[in-house]
């Protein structure tokens, strides 16, 4: 896995797949004009049934993987992802954290309510909550 | 282990831990890795080290009785959990009653009995804490050794596998080998999986699945494994399988019906009675118990 990420094919999938999430943590700090220097993506993401099924279609497209106490599997392959309060996938591109719920009781209703859009480009634009993403 | 409840050492530092942080049953969480640090204070234990077994005092699928009270994503039988920034913990009830048992200001509690020690690595299997607490009023009441070896019943696991062992010889305080099954039951055209044995999580188990059954049953795949709660699994049949090879070629997964070999510290009788007649507020203690099974 690189050591960096590089969130925009991460942010693309995600937005093609109609997938409702909002950016928090160093990326959407980032994309908000801070001056730092993000190690890995961290989403807020809806907790519906139908919305996990985007995800889990735009990390399969990225042919993303899972690390289980019994070894490392693809996205594709893993039946039973562990939704209660989110999971952490890994990508060429880097490392996505997907957050169902903090610790703090705030999920995505929360943070899309304080959320801003940001266009990533021409075609694509993103909800983003720049905080740190556990108070 | 310790005398009054069973717990290893290790379990009761990070319960005492808890209490220096302040993390009562009834007090606000405190993150989980503070705690970690006092462990570490207290005794150089790490907290690489201390970090799952304190989640496993806590965790469902792995104790009857909760110890510890956890809040935040503890991972489960197939995924690691979140770091101790991200989550909380604090004492049940039961936990600081473990620690006052400890330091002799409440009598004996029979958690080691209930809880076992397997899923640590240790040799005692988990007992259903309803039928334990049967057995210790009724030891309190006069019944003999036979009676409440009978009362107690085999180990019980909190994930619910069958459970096959010679229930006579383990209590009598021998080393016998435990076996924990899967129940297979063919429903229609369906073949149901419940009741996974210890540790064994449901991704964990469809995955030696599919590889065996692969192997002999070319076209049958998995098609919803949470359809029944988090640990059961259903496997659809084709038309051509047959249900009662399926279930033979399931019973040969580790993951479905492992065997360990297991033993009490002391015969059965003489840990319920240890406990009994210890006269000090058995009612309240086992009010505690019952208070923890509910929650």
């Amino acid at each position: 896995m690189p050591a960096v990420i590089d969130p925009l094919p991460i942010l693309r999938a995600l937005a093609d797949h109609d997938c409702r999430f909002v950016v928090v943590g160093s990326v959407a700090r980032r994309l908000c004009g801070d001056d730092v220097e993000p190690r890995d993506l961290d989403i807020v993401v809806d907790a519906d049934p139908a919305n996990r099924s985007a995800v889990v279609a735009a990390l399969t497209q990225l042919d993303a993987t899972i690390d289980r106490r019994f070894g490392r599997r693809r996205i594709a392959d893993t039946i039973d992802l562990p939704w209660a309060w989110g999971w952490r996938a890994d990508t060429d591109h880097g490392s996505v954290d997907l957050i169902t719920r903090f610790v703090d009781a705030t999920d995505i209703h929360t943070h899309d309510a304080a959320a801003t859009d940001i266009s990533i480009d021409a075609a694509r634009t993103i909800r983003c909550h720049p905080t740190e993403h556990h108070p | 282990m310790k005398d009054a409840t069973g717990l290893s050492l290790l379990d009761l530092v990070i319960l005492s831990a808890c209490e220096d942080e302040a993390a009562f049953p009834r007090s606000p969480y405190r993150k989980t890795a503070r705690i970690l640090e006092r462990v570490h204070a207290n005794t150089s234990i790490g907290p690489a080290v201390a970090h799952e077994p304190m989640l496993d005092l806590g965790r469902p699928w792995v104790v009857h009785l909760a110890l510890i009270d956890h809040h935040g994503n503890i991972g489960s039988p197939d995924d690691p959990p979140a770091n101790p920034r991200y989550t909380e913990s604090r004492l049940t009830a039961l936990g600081a009653a473990a620690l006052h048992a400890e330091r002799d200001d409440l009598g004996p509690l029979p958690i080691a009995l209930i809880n076992g020690t397997m899923a640590s690595g240790g040799p005692h299997p988990p007992h259903d804490p309803s039928r334990v607490v049967a057995a210790i009023r009724a030891a309190a009441a006069g019944a003999d050794d036979t009676e409440l070896v009978e009362i107690v019943g085999p180990p019980s696991f909190p994930t619910g596998p069958a459970v096959e062992v010679d229930a006579d010889a383990l209590a009598a305080g021998g080393t016998v080998e435990l076996r924990q099954r899967a129940h297979l039951v063919h429903v229609g055209d369906e073949l149901l999986i419940t009741g996974l044995p210890l540790r064994t999580g449901p991704d964990q188990a469809t995955e030696r699945i599919v590889t065996r059954l692969h192997r002999h049953v070319g076209d049958l795949h998995v098609r919803d494994l949470r359809a029944h709660g988090a640990h059961d699994l259903i496997l659809p049949l084709t038309s051509n399988a047959d249900p009662a090879a399926l279930v033979e070629l399931l019973g040969e997964i580790w993951e479905l019906n492992r065997t360990d070999t297991v033993a009490l510290r002391e015969p059965m009788a003489d840990a319920i009675r240890r406990i009994a007649d210890d006269g000090r507020d058995l009612d309240h203690r086992m009010e505690l118990i019952e208070d923890a099974i509910r929650r």
